[in-house]
């Protein structure tokens, strides 16, 4: 079964640059999962949480994504796929809000159920959207930014090139957040589609304004080129960073003190309530048209907080609870910590928010 | 006498857009021409630059490589998964640029012996090596690569950067190949007319077949830079980059019908994109006016050859 | 005949910069008359020829008449319109369109009734049929050009030009230069009917004894300057060839004694998969053996076939007595074979490449150890041909497209002379080029031959063949039909044998 998939991947990717990996089917609803592309680990964190939910009610997640980044028609392609072949219901993370609007309401009206996650589309037709608030995010990370550098000096944004609406959101709220600071000098935002551009942007800046004190990295390869070009250029104890998600790279940064603090969202949250809504939609109860999943701020000194440590490798707990035993058990246990994070979390941002003042 | 002035003037014209550049650069940003970003500059050309003098031979036979991006990633892949597995760093990354090597015989056989028009040889083959990249790494990075890798990308030679010393080494060997070789000659026969190069009884085959191996493994080496650089093998790498290496050899005064072209102003090209590209941001400007400015430098580089040929004749 | 002039030229020149390419000519052109202009390559009959047909602009100063009417062409279209029309030497048919479709192209498609921008696709190939069957064409309407032979094209170019309906003059470049004896005599016919209508024709040539059937007057040109002009009547070729070149052609086929050594080639039952079968020939050591034969009889295609340019189907190859396989053109440079190619431009030149390059192609290994060479070195090569040849250059550096056809042809064949070729095959060498070059190749031909070389000679030009050749193999219908000694040489008996393969069948 995962064999043929597999094929059936490697002929889609040949085909139009999409690939389609077939889990386990059930007797419960197949699911079809579209995630931005194929090329990042991010959005396995979304397609554990959905495992794991799914494991609950039995059926099928079909993980599929264009191969490249910001393929809009890619996207599309596989929702008419998803369509026409009659799954139950889709979670789609969209690469563009207003592109994707009309196959969402096509498939709503051909009554499947679609949770759109991560980013929003440009309908109301539709099933739910759960997403990190990412202006909020934006907004918190760059005041975490603020706070390292004393209140004052020149930083920096980095971002995916524009037209991706949860790094554009991040972008905005962090833009917003700094134009409140008088003493905040923000340069002009450096956009490249992955981490050689960053790389090479950051480079730049730093020959031009030696004087940076801080980048925010909207994205997580964005947040590995900037920190090569500051390692390159022996500015680690000068700019403060902060950056969005947490690959492993991003975490080795943080270890190392590259990095001084990491914005991270709950994929394998979303992925489980995504999952949990379509069930819900499918039996005809009621599902909240919007929720917010909260990010955490993790530093050096709260990252090995079990807490903390949960939210840094979803993947590994997923792991641990389908390990665990029957899946209702782990439903069960991965509920029950996914909100006891949330509210630490909250206290945990606000920890680092006292002592970084102290300093 | 006069041909000589024909020809300085032909490299004059990239040469000369490329100096107005940076001393336009240098007037508006003091650092431009600090020591640390001259550096910059060269290291971050040194990638479009090794893939351009490996697109200029094709074009100069009158081809082109579309797949040289592909190339790039899947080559690299194979030598950061090698480098995982314990191979030691020199003997992985020689393997990546033999898999380069190989991957542009792949190029060169269809277009050779199965006659595709290399445009769509090279586009098939794009969506070969991309897929086939995405397929073993399951569209993942690769990193976590041992740190003598980033000795290539950061180290340098006396003073001289890695990245740029192993550009200017690939240069001078392509340049030496195509200027004192009868290989390197031949090639600017088959580009200006194939048939009667054949019938003079030039292999023809033969030499489109090393070049696109040349091309191919000139990718890999560019892809060993970019390793070296980012410490991180990634599937998607280098997409697009084909169309800053076509156009770097083209405002250097390559020819797309073939025949014409050279390492030098292949370089100069690459270094074009490259000051573009850094006194934007030095300057603090919009990153999609770079790109931009750079589409208007192709159409500018190209028409003043044109202007110049037609004068000259 | 009416004797009114139909187009006058008064005081023209044309100066580009630094040469003077056409100064003060002066030229009446008569209703009905046949004009022949020629000149050596380079003499400024093509810049005339542009500037009547409006892509040049004359210098001031001068006048242009036609009819009595202030004649200022400003392009090609506008010379159309005003009645003067140019048939090219160069072909100018799209190969990829269809008969129907290149015949109508420039005239403009005609149109449905009432869906007017929908083409009348019935009514086109009407009107095409209308067009080729005035020189008795018998073509594929809906076949595509590419599929017909050079020949054909260049007939089809020719009926193209001459069916306009308000032509006053028909300029004609070389109009023959690729087709057979026999399209030329329905070429010849139909200029027979034009001048009945009154039309003027600018004929070009230099096939001198093809003057003598059509032409009426001819004018000379020399170097940009008019020199002179006789009535075709009583023209004597010498004189016009004097008038040409401005010296006394005492040998117009320069050729010694030959005296034939062994065989250095031997064809055995050489069929190709088309056209070509069953050829079995020798060629010996100093001599020229002429291939003579009908355009299309099969002898391009023969010797692509001896060169491995085109795979053979069966037959057998021997080389100073040893069979060998020639299966690319690689392995014939090698073994010491030479295949000067008939279409210069597309098969023998490296346009936009010095004229080095172009010498030394065939072998570059030979100019430094490993395949290493400089391009100094490569200039002395091409020096040395420079003088032996005389070739008109201004550096061995310059692009070889800008040198004369017959200075182009003189490169080529040092490219052959430099990888020390034992036999040479030659297709159509003097094509093109001007009557002193071609009396230079006619040497540098002899002088191989003395050399103890091997020479084929394919050409069209029946005296030039029985000029040079020591022996003439004739090709018809793709077999050779017959192998003549000097002595027994005739035109008829030529013509005999190019015209047998077409009777058998």
């Amino acid at each position: 079964m995962k064999k043929a998939g597999l094929f059936l991947g490697v002929c889609a990717m040949l085909a139009g640059g999409a690939a389609t990996t077939v889990y386990a089917a059930d007797d419960g609803p197949t699911i079809q999962m579209i995630v931005m592309s194929l090329n990042s680990e991010y959005w396995l964190n979304v397609q554990a949480g959905a495992e794991a939910e799914l494991a609950k009610s039995g059926g099928e997640l079909i993980y599929t994504g264009p191969s490249l980044d910001g393929d809009i028609q890619g996207q599309v392609d596989l929702m008419q796929n998803a369509i026409s072949s009659g799954v139950d219901g889709i979670i789609l993370i969209p690469v563009d809000s207003e592109g994707l609007a009309p196959s969402v309401e096509q498939a709503e009206d051909a009554g499947i159920p679609v949770v759109v996650v991560d980013g929003p589309v440009d309908t109301d037709n539709v099933t739910s959207y759960i997403a990190t608030d990412n202006e909020a995010g934006g907004r918190l990370a760059m005041e975490t930014l603020m706070d390292l550098m004393g209140g004052e000096g020149k930083a920096v944004i980095v971002n995916a090139l524009a037209g991706i609406p949860s790094n554009d959101g991040r972008g905005a709220g962090a833009e917003e957040a700094a134009a409140e600071n008088s003493g905040i000098e923000l340069l002009e935002t450096l956009r490249g589609a992955d981490q050689a551009a960053a790389l090479q942007n950051v480079e730049n800046v730093l020959t031009a304004n030696s004087d940076l004190k801080g980048i925010f990295s909207a994205y997580d390869r964005g947040a590995i080129g900037a920190s090569q070009a500051v390692i390159n250029a022996g500015f680690q104890d000068q700019v403060y960073q902060v950056a969005f998600d947490a690959t492993a790279d991003e975490i080795q940064y943080l270890e190392d003190g590259v990095i001084d603090a990491l914005i991270v969202q709950q994929p394998y949250e979303m992925g489980r309530l995504a999952v949990e809504y379509i069930n819900k939609a499918l039996n005809g109860e009621e599902v909240p048209a919007e929720t917010a999943t909260d990010v955490v701020v993790v530093t050096k000194d709260n990252m090995d907080d079990p807490d903390i440590q949960a939210v840094l490798y979803p993947l590994e707990q997923g792991e641990e609870t389908e390990a665990a035993g029957t899946a209702e058990d782990a439903a069960e246990s991965t509920e029950t910590e996914d909100t006891e994070t949330t509210k630490d979390s909250e206290e945990v941002s606000e920890d680092t928010e006292t002592t970084e003042t102290e300093e | 006498m006069k041909e000589n002035a024909k020809k300085i003037i032909q490299k004059i014209g990239s040469l000369l857009i490329l100096l107005v550049l940076m001393i336009f650069m240098g007037l508006l940003s003091p650092e431009f021409f600090s020591l640390a970003n001259i550096k910059n500059v060269g290291i971050q050309a040194s990638v479009n630059a090794v893939l351009s003098i490996g697109m200029l031979m094709v074009i100069i036979i009158g081809g082109i490589d579309l797949s040289i991006g592909a190339t790039l990633a899947l080559a690299g892949i194979v030598s950061a998964y090698l480098m995982k597995a314990g191979c030691p760093v020199v003997l992985a990354l020689l393997i990546s640029c033999i898999v380069g090597a190989a991957l542009g015989a792949i190029n060169g056989f269809i277009v050779t012996f199965m006659k595709l028009p290399p445009f769509v040889a090279t586009l098939g083959t794009t969506s070969i090596f991309r897929g086939t990249a995405l397929f073993v790494t399951n569209g993942m990075p690769v990193s976590q690569l041992p740190d003598g890798i980033g000795v290539i990308g950061q180290g340098s030679v006396l003073g001289i950067p890695n990245p740029v010393v192993i550009t200017i080494i690939v240069a001078l060997i392509i340049y030496v190949v195509l200027t004192y070789t009868s290989y390197g000659r031949s090639l600017y026969a088959i580009g200006s007319n194939y048939e009667a190069t054949r019938l003079s009884g030039v292999s023809v085959s033969r030499n489109t077949m090393i070049t696109y191996i040349c091309e191919g493994f000139l990718a890999a080496v560019a892809g060993v830079i970019l390793l070296g650089r980012l410490l991180v093998a990634q599937p998607n790498a280098a997409t697009g980059y084909e169309s800053n290496a076509i156009a770097a050899a083209v405002i250097g005064g390559a020819s797309f019908s073939g025949g014409r072209g050279s390492v030098g102003g292949a370089l100069i090209g690459a270094l074009i994109i490259s000051v573009l590209n850094n006194g934007f941001t030095l300057l603090g400007l919009n990153s999609f006016i770079q790109q931009i400015a750079i589409g208007i430098v192709v159409v500018l580089a190209v028409f003043a050859d044109i202007l110049q040929r037609s004068k000259v004749n | 005949m009416s004797q009114e002039r139909v187009l006058h030229v008064e005081n023209i020149s044309k100066t580009f910069p630094g040469v003077k390419a056409l100064s003060n000519i002066n030229l009446d052109l008569l209703k009905g008359e046949v004009l022949v202009l020629v000149g050596e390559n380079g003499a400024g009959k093509s810049t005339l020829v542009k500037i009547l047909s409006g892509i040049y602009t004359p210098d001031e100063g001068g006048k242009m008449m036609l009819e009595n009417e202030a004649y200022e062409p400003k392009g090609i279209r506008d010379a159309n319109g005003k009645g003067i029309y140019i048939i090219h030497q160069e072909l100018n048919m799209i190969p990829d369109l269809t008969v129907t479709e290149n015949l109508l192209l420039s005239k403009g498609f005609p149109k449905k009734k009432g869906a007017n921008c929908f083409i009348d696709w019935k009514e086109a190939d009407r009107q095409a049929q209308t067009i080729i069957d005035q020189m008795g064409l018998k073509y594929d309407l809906h076949a595509k050009v590419e599929s017909l032979s050079v020949a054909n094209q260049q007939m089809l170019e020719i009926s193209k030009a001459i069916s306009q309906k308000n032509a006053k003059v028909i300029i004609m470049d070389e109009p023959t230069a690729s087709i057979t004896g026999q399209e030329t005599d329905k070429l010849f016919e139909y200029i027979h009917k034009l001048k009945k209508r009154g039309i003027g024709i600018i004929y070009i040539s230099h096939r001198l004894e093809e003057i003598k059937r059509i032409g009426d007057r001819i004018i000379v040109l020399r170097d940009g300057t008019y020199v002179g002009e006789k009535m075709v009547a009583e023209a004597d070729v010498d004189e016009v060839i004097h008038m040409m070149v401005g010296r006394e052609v005492t040998q117009y086929y320069p050729k010694s004694e030959h005296k034939a050594g062994e065989t250095a080639l031997e064809i055995k039952n050489l069929s190709l998969p088309k056209l070509v079968k069953n050829v079995s020939f020798e060629a010996k050591k100093g001599e020229v053996l002429g291939i003579g034969g009908l355009v299309g009889s099969g002898r391009t295609e023969l010797m692509r076939g001896i060169f491995g340019a085109d795979r053979i189907s069966s037959g057998e190859i021997y080389i100073n007595g040893k069979s060998v396989k020639l299966s690319n053109p690689k392995i014939s440079v090698a073994h010491k074979i030479a295949f000067l190619t008939e279409d210069r431009k597309r098969l023998g030149l490296l346009t936009g490449q010095s004229i080095w390059l172009n010498t030394v192609i065939s072998r570059l290994k030979k100019l430094g150890n490993l395949g290493f060479l400089t391009e100094r070195r490569a200039i002395t090569v091409t020096d040395e041909y420079k003088k032996l040849l005389k070739i008109r250059m201004p550096s061995s550096k310059s692009l070889v497209e800008n040198l004369s056809g017959g200075n182009q042809q003189k490169v080529i064949f040092a490219r052959w002379l430099f990888s020390d070729s034992d036999i040479i095959m030659f297709d159509e060498p003097t094509r093109g080029i001007d009557v002193g070059a071609k009396t230079e190749m006619y040497e540098l031909i002899d002088k191989l031959v003395l050399d103890g070389k091997a020479v084929i000679l394919i050409s069209s030009d029946m005296m030039e063949l029985m000029g040079i050749s020591d022996r003439i193999a004739v090709m018809s219908n793709g077999s050779l039909t017959g192998i003549l000694e000097r002595k027994d040489f005739s035109q008829e008996k030529i013509m005999e044998l190019a015209l047998k393969g077409y009777l058998e069948n």
